[in-house]
């Protein structure tokens, strides 16, 4: 979703990606006690051999997830961090702009109206251990979870939707917060990604603090309690809209625009962990990161805040309060970006 | 007692290990697996209850994360949040209200046989559907992969459904086909697709509870073969390009379109059914698995291992629905492999080359050494019928079409010539109206039998009144 690499989808023949995603899969383990290195070379695969099982991580992923599509594994992300964007003479493989010209704009007002019905408000209003803080820290493990085992930003906003909808029907006890993270993580999974993580998986990174058994009554009691309604409109869907409405307006070029993206995932992801946030609907969310994300990048036309319809005061509170997360928080940020962005971008953007 | 608030090496973490079980009656917890070879197992706990703005939420390392690809986010307003509340004072929510107490004792195997229920609000069912023994089960109708078919009755009502009965498996719980098809479908409400009335969840199944529609497309074609009649073609087209474009729009794919997944009642009303494999398309970049439609409707694209496709992935599907309706035979009825199955379509179609098909060079299991030079013909040499009707031609030629790209969508299709002669009022129909409400629309007889042969069981129709609110 970042950017495309040449790991991804359009590339590699399936027998061969993967091979390479069962290197790949270990291939961060390595470095995980090193300090963070700036890279400017592509991450190589590692070889195999040189990690003789180092950390619980490859236990994790004894049984790969199954990943015939680089997209979904690691490899790709780890392929994101470190190639470049696509420069303006490579095709546009990451817009599909003749499916948004056909059903982008009903497809938006569709998920638009939804919003107010998938909506969680207060989630935490009625939970007498689950605070504010816990979901914070919840959602900073969550994040890393989800990208370690490759999945999508849109895996990772349902997700959340799903956890701060069950909060507002159930009181959770404070040690069935982290299930709660992973089953939501594994039904929203279930609905979007090709290769789910394995339950076994879940269990083993809340290091067998729960059974499968508990896990699976969870799930259950979340289906129910939602009554299946699962498919949340998302902030990763509105980022995509907008994104592709202003190529095809011509108002930006592809690769910003693919850039500005990026960068504003990144700031969605950190206000997904922040629960003030919560009380901000997924397409304002979406325009604002969208537009703090091309004051970052100081691009020349910053993004239209008119297409959201949202109420100025809204928009200018939302971006606010965006941009001071971004302030307290650019360390991480840097970390979750690619460094090409990274360098690309000031942390620290002028409102005005 | 371990207020760990720096980043601690994993080695000094290891040590924190014996402190699960005192943490796990803590605040919350975060639980890791060790990084050594004994998988020890660690729990890291962020304890700290200090207030300091921006300082107050530093979250632990996690071992399992590379170290630059950890995050740590700070909330922007701490302090003021109204729902804050220091770990030390809570207290363990009484079991009633907690949906985790009762893991304590399922984990022993005895998990609560209670039904749950999930009764779509706006479904017309009393409050007493969605238990199990609502209905009653007749005969089977049909076994797949995760669910078996039931006919069953509602004894509420006496109107009959159709149960999809889906076992749980122990594994990985709920399988994901049953909560893509469940979610999907209680968000579609159209003339054109399967009407999902109930949902019933019980310990070892999963039930869906759909309304009863009598045969399918495949059944109806292997009763009427040679061809269906023209006009009934052009209804049974009509309304599968009204229920997709109703899904397209939705960035719902199908992804399994085939004539056993269009249901077709008494009266000529077709419904788009089995979702399992579809799902919301919301992340445009997604890969999907190339190993997902049937081989005879799956397109080229497809087939030559793309897996950037999108909503046209669907619409050559109906090409081929479109063709075998007509010609009473399956378009590309491939006998071996994927080769075989390409081999015919380009038989037809042309094998395609960078000009016909830009991109197709780079797909990854395109050799053009593997195929036969075919040049493409009419499709009314392959496929006669086709030329009996007009503009029926035209129309199956933009459908299947080998680049994506050219490919008619749902939308457009519905606005070509060949639905010229229908009544506009179809078009501006409400998305619950069946097609059937405009005078004059109707079924016709099948060549050589009438309707009674084909609809004995006139009683079924009820199961259609929803569709005509």
């Amino acid at each position: 979703m970042v950017a495309p690499c040449p790991t991804s989808p359009a590339s590699p023949a399936t027998g061969v990606g993967r091979r390479d995603n069962d290197q790949n899969l270990r291939a961060p383990v390595k470095k995980s006690r090193r300090p963070r290195l700036r890279r400017k070379q592509p991450l190589q695969p590692l070889n195999p051999c040189s990690l003789p099982g180092d950390s619980g991580v490859c236990d994790l992923f004894e049984s790969p997830s199954s990943g015939s599509d680089s997209a979904d594994s690691p490899t790709a992300w780890a392929g994101r961090r470190c190639n470049p964007l696509p420069g303006p003479t490579q095709p546009l493989v990451q817009l599909d702009l003749q499916n948004f010209r056909d059903y982008g704009q009903s497809c938006y007002a569709f998920r638009k109206a939804q919003e107010s019905h998938f909506h969680p408000r207060e989630s935490l209003a009625r939970q007498p251990q689950v605070t504010a803080e816990s979901r914070c820290k919840l959602l900073s493990w969550l994040i890393p979870v989800h990208r370690q085992f490759g999945l999508s930003f849109e895996s990772l906003c349902l997700t959340v939707n799903t956890l701060d909808r069950f909060l507002t029907t159930t009181p959770v006890a404070a040690d069935c917060f982290q299930l709660l993270g992973v089953t939501s993580l594994l039904i929203a999974c279930k609905q979007v990604e090709v290769h789910p993580p394995r339950v076994k998986q879940l269990l083993a990174l809340c290091c067998g603090a729960f059974s499968r058994q508990q896990l699976c009554n969870l799930e259950c009691i979340v289906l129910h309690k939602l009554h299946f309604s699962l498919g949340a409109p998302t902030i990763s869907f509105f980022l995509e809209h907008f994104t592709h409405a202003r190529v095809e307006a011509g108002q930006v070029e592809v690769s910003e625009a693919l850039e500005a993206q990026a960068l504003a995932q990144g700031v969605a992801e950190l206000s997904l962990a922040d629960y003030a946030f919560t009380s901000y609907a997924p397409s304002l969310l979406a325009i604002c990161c969208l537009a703090l994300a091309d004051r970052m990048l100081r691009l020349p036309r910053a993004v239209d805040l008119s297409p959201g319809e949202h109420p100025e005061a809204a928009l200018q509170d939302c971006l606010g309060k965006l941009q001071l997360l971004v302030a307290i928080n650019s360390t991480s940020l840097t970390h979750m970006l690619p460094l090409e962005i990274c360098e690309k971008c000031s942390l620290s953007p002028s409102l005005k | 007692m371990c207020d760990l608030i720096e980043p601690q090496p994993a080695e000094k973490i290891g040590k924190m290990k014996k402190l699960r079980r005192t943490l796990s009656e803590s605040f919350s917890r975060i639980a890791l697996k060790k990084d050594d070879t004994t998988f020890d197992e660690i729990c890291v706990t962020k304890m700290s209850t200090r207030n300091c703005q921006g300082m107050d939420s530093v979250i632990k390392p996690l071992d399992t994360i590379p170290e630059d690809k950890k995050v740590r986010v700070q909330r922007t307003q701490s302090t003021f949040d109204p729902f804050e509340k220091p770990a030390n004072q809570v207290k363990r929510v009484h079991s009633e209200n907690n949906a985790c107490i009762n893991f304590k004792t399922s984990s022993a195997g005895k998990e609560s046989p209670k039904v749950r229920r999930h009764s779509s609000p706006s479904s017309p069912t009393s409050p007493k559907f969605g238990k199990a023994d609502s209905y009653e089960k007749l005969e089977k109708l049909g076994e797949g992969s995760y669910a078996t078919v039931y006919k069953g009755k509602s004894k509420v009502n006496g109107k009959l459904v159709a149960l999809k009965v889906i076992r749980l498996q122990e594994e990985e719980g709920t399988p994901f086909t049953a909560i893509r098809e469940a979610s999907l479908l209680k968000g579609l409400k159209h003339a054109n697709i399967v009407l999902l009335h109930d949902i019933i969840h019980t310990k070892e199944t999963l039930t869906l509870v759909f309304e009863y529609v009598h045969t399918d497309l495949c059944q109806y074609m292997d009763k009427h073969p040679g061809g269906l009649h023209p006009d009934n073609v052009k209804l049974f087209l009509f309304q599968l390009l009204r229920g997709l474009s109703y899904i397209h729009q939705r960035y719902i794919l199908h992804r399994d379109l085939k004539p056993q997944n269009l249901l077709i009642s008494d009266t000529g009303e077709l419904k788009l059914a089995d979702f399992g494999l579809a799902r919301a398309k919301s992340v445009p970049s997604h890969t999907y698995s190339n190993e997902v439609v049937t081989l005879w409707y799956r397109p080229p694209d497809v087939l030559l291992g793309s897996t950037e496709y999108s909503t046209c992935l669907d619409m050559w599907g109906v090409g081929c629905i479109f063709v075998e309706m007509i010609q009473g035979v399956a378009a590309f009825p491939g006998m071996k492999d994927i080769q075989d199955q390409l081999e015919r379509i380009f038989l037809v179609l042309g094998t395609p080359n960078e000009d016909t098909w830009p991109g197709v060079h780079s797909l990854p299991h395109f050799k053009p050494e593997r195929f036969t030079l075919y040049s493409s013909k009419n499709l009314r040499q392959a496929w006669n019928k086709l030329s009996y009707v007009n503009h029926a031609e035209d129309l199956a030629s933009k459908l299947l079409q080998c680049s994506p790209k050219n490919r008619l969508s749902a939308q457009a299709a519905l606005s070509h010539e060949y639905f010229s002669d229908l009544p506009p009022r179809l078009w501006e129909l409400t998305d619950m109206s069946s097609i059937f409400t405009v005078p004059n629309v109707r079924l016709q007889p099948e060549t050589g039998e009438s309707m009674r042969a084909f609809g004995k069981n006139n009683s079924y129709g009820k199961s259609l009144s929803n569709s005509k609110h």
